[in-house]
């Protein structure tokens, strides 16, 4: 893949509330790489400039050892749109089983495709205000997306069977909220597709604090 | 087996180990230079092709090998570079066994891209472009590439040899017709237009809303041979060859042009060789195309129809016109197939009864599996004909692994 914007992991503080208990902490950008495409750099012209990608952040999200999780996410589709020959956003975190539409607001063609284990797919090619065919994302996993015409663009689809996830912001906070007591792992998904990984314990009424590094 | 095809078994069989794309994910990082400070962007890319034919001999086209079953693996390097906002620099270079498949059957190693391109105007498309580079006419070009081709080869317009020639002159018409019954003479010999025709020149090109166009200035016609491609180790001719497009693109789906062609053809060493006062520039290829284009959802479909005239020495204008339709459709995600029809026909050589060349057809079929987004392969089955002509195979088989990073 084109080089992304990593996360160094400075400095997670996480605090457990009880029961709805609240999980928070913040991740401190170390060096921003290279975004992907420069606009204008291109094999091809485009009919319109192509703009930047959005900075992609970190998924933060917790796992159960049982695996047994609440369906409380997939009712929702999640909308992925073709912008300035870019996918905004640039990663997304669902859950399993959630549909999500690619809407095209070029001018141009575009043909959205996958060939990750987590999901094969090709849209073929739609033009602008037609109707986004919809994927269903049934299968945990890291889903890479591609354009087939315009090669730069890229997006991470990040599936998962929990619904206990979120996304950084671009400070690199987080937080997760309504989090059931009990043990879990804390994982962070970064662009470099480096997963960082914690045991934390939510324990009634006490705050634990984890240190995570790279 | 011979060890090329164990080579080929094992690389299809090594492909789905690189199915997940983490290994060229990191190469391509490592090929990559950003520098916001020199305001210079540049990437190293590769594409590498396995191809084995397996020809009715003679072969079709310009594969030029005479074994039975053939192994032509290509890598090609691209380098590309943006300096600044406007100016852009590309190269493509090949290590195979020559342009066409056994042209060079002990390695070759050819610089057969580069370019320099300029934007000229900050807000507009109006671009120049110098160096080496295929042609503007017609729309295959633009897909010649393995990994672009729903096929292994090209439409018979752009492979097909002809029996008219760059180096070899008939002393008369008469001799000229009897070369129709000779297997062709892929060295000596010329197709209408030859691959993608990475002629040396310029070009402006831009596009005003759905019109875009292409002019260039090159060393060699369209249908000249790879050999005289290069204008750093041949030199520039007096009477460049002039080619143009024009295409619309009123919406997405469709694409149209217009392409024509004008210049010289014969190589200097025919010069002792032509009546009388002529020169080498008087005798030209001028060649006319329409193409059209239209894709949707999971269909592709291009066409182009050619015609051309060569004014040949001692024989007089010979005109051929050679089109093709071709679809491709996406079975699923991964798999697509793939159908063109190919068809030539032959005006008759100036005072005889009797056509230049012989007529003829070809259907192209294919079947291809994207493995991952850097790795695609390719099963083709070729079936053509042409009137009445023994030497020339009727069937090729092809199989092509590709993979880009």
């Amino acid at each position: 893949m084109k080089p992304l914007p990593t996360l160094l992991l400075v400095f997670a503080g996480v605090h457990a509330l009880i029961a709805d208990g609240t999980i928070e902490g913040k991740l401190s950008v170390e060096s921003m790489k290279p975004s992907p495409s420069r606009p204008g750099y291109l094999p091809s012209p485009t009919k319109q400039p192509v703009l930047k990608p959005e900075s992609a952040p970190a998924i933060v999200y917790l796992e159960r050892d049982d695996g047994v999780y609440p369906r409380t996410k997939t009712n929702e589709t999640v909308r992925i749109r073709q912008s300035g020959y870019q996918f905004r956003p640039s990663m997304v975190a669902i859950q399993t089983g959630t549909k999500v539409d690619f809407p095209n607001l070029d001018e141009e063609f575009h043909n959205v495709f996958s060939c990750s284990k987590a999901k094969h797919f090709d849209l073929g090619r739609f033009r602008k205000e037609e109707a986004s065919p919809e994927v269903l994302f049934n299968k945990p996993g890291v889903v890479k997306i591609y354009c087939e015409i315009h090669q730069h663009m890229r997006c991470f689809v990040v599936v998962l069977d929990t619904p206990w996830f979120v996304k950084t912001d671009a400070e690199g906070k987080f937080s997760l909220n309504n989090i059931p007591p009990g043990d879990y792992s804390l994982k962070i998904f970064q662009p470099s597709e480096r997963l960082i990984q914690q045991r934390v314990t939510v324990t009634d009424g006490q705050t634990n604090t984890v240190n995570l590094t790279r | 087996m011979k060890p090329s095809q164990r080579l080929l078994v094992l690389l299809f069989s090594g492909t789905a180990a690189l199915r997940g794309g983490g290994f060229f994910d990191t190469l391509d990082d490592k090929t990559r230079f950003d520098s916001d400070a020199l305001g210079l962007h540049a990437d190293l890319s590769f594409m590498t092709d396995a191809t084995l034919y397996v020809p009715e001999l003679p072969a079709q086209g310009l594969l030029t090998s005479d074994d039975h079953v053939f192994f032509v693996p290509r890598l090609m390097t691209f380098f590309d570079a943006q300096m600044g906002d406007r100016l852009t620099l590309h190269t493509q270079m090949r290590a195979d066994r020559g342009f066409d498949p056994g042209a060079v059957p002990d390695g070759d190693v050819r610089l057969d891209e580069y370019y320099l391109q300029g934007r000229i105007l900050r807000d507009d498309d109006l671009n120049v472009r110098v160096g080496k580079f295929g042609t503007a006419f017609g729309s295959w070009a633009k897909r010649s590439l393995s990994w672009n081709n729903p096929f292994v080869t090209a439409p018979m317009a752009y492979e097909d040899v002809l029996t008219v020639s760059d180096r070899k002159l008939a002393p008369s018409g008469v001799k000229f017709a009897q070369r129709r019954d000779l297997p062709d003479n892929k060295t000596n010999w010329l197709p209408i237009l030859w691959g993608p025709a990475y002629t040396t020149g310029l070009s402006v090109s831009d596009r005003i809303d759905w019109v875009e166009y292409a002019f260039e200035v090159k060393n060699a016609s369209i249908s000249s041979s790879p050999e005289v491609w290069d204008a750093a180790q041949v030199g520039f001719p007096t009477n460049p060859t002039f080619t143009g497009r024009v295409g619309l693109r009123p919406a997405p789906e469709w694409s149209l042009g217009t392409s024509v062609s004008h210049g010289t053809y014969l190589q200097d060493s025919t010069a002792s060789l032509l009546p009388v006062g002529s020169s080498v520039n008087d005798f030209t290829q001028t060649t006319w195309g329409i193409d059209a284009g239209y894709e949707h959802g999971r269909w592709q479909i291009w066409s182009e129809l050619i015609g051309t005239r060569f004014e040949v020495p001692w024989v007089g204008a010979l005109e051929a016109v050679s089109g093709f339709v071709e679809a491709k459709y996406k079975i699923t995600a991964d798999l697509w197939t793939a159908f063109r029809w190919n068809q030539a026909a032959f005006g008759d050589v100036p005072g005889l009864d009797i056509s230049w060349d012989r007529n003829g057809w070809r259907s192209d079929i294919a079947f291809g599996w994207r493995v991952s987004e850097n790795i695609q392969t390719k099963l083709q089955y070729s079936l053509g004909d042409k009137s009445g002509r023994e030497p020339e195979g009727n069937h090729l088989g092809a199989l092509q692994l590709i993979m880009k990073f």
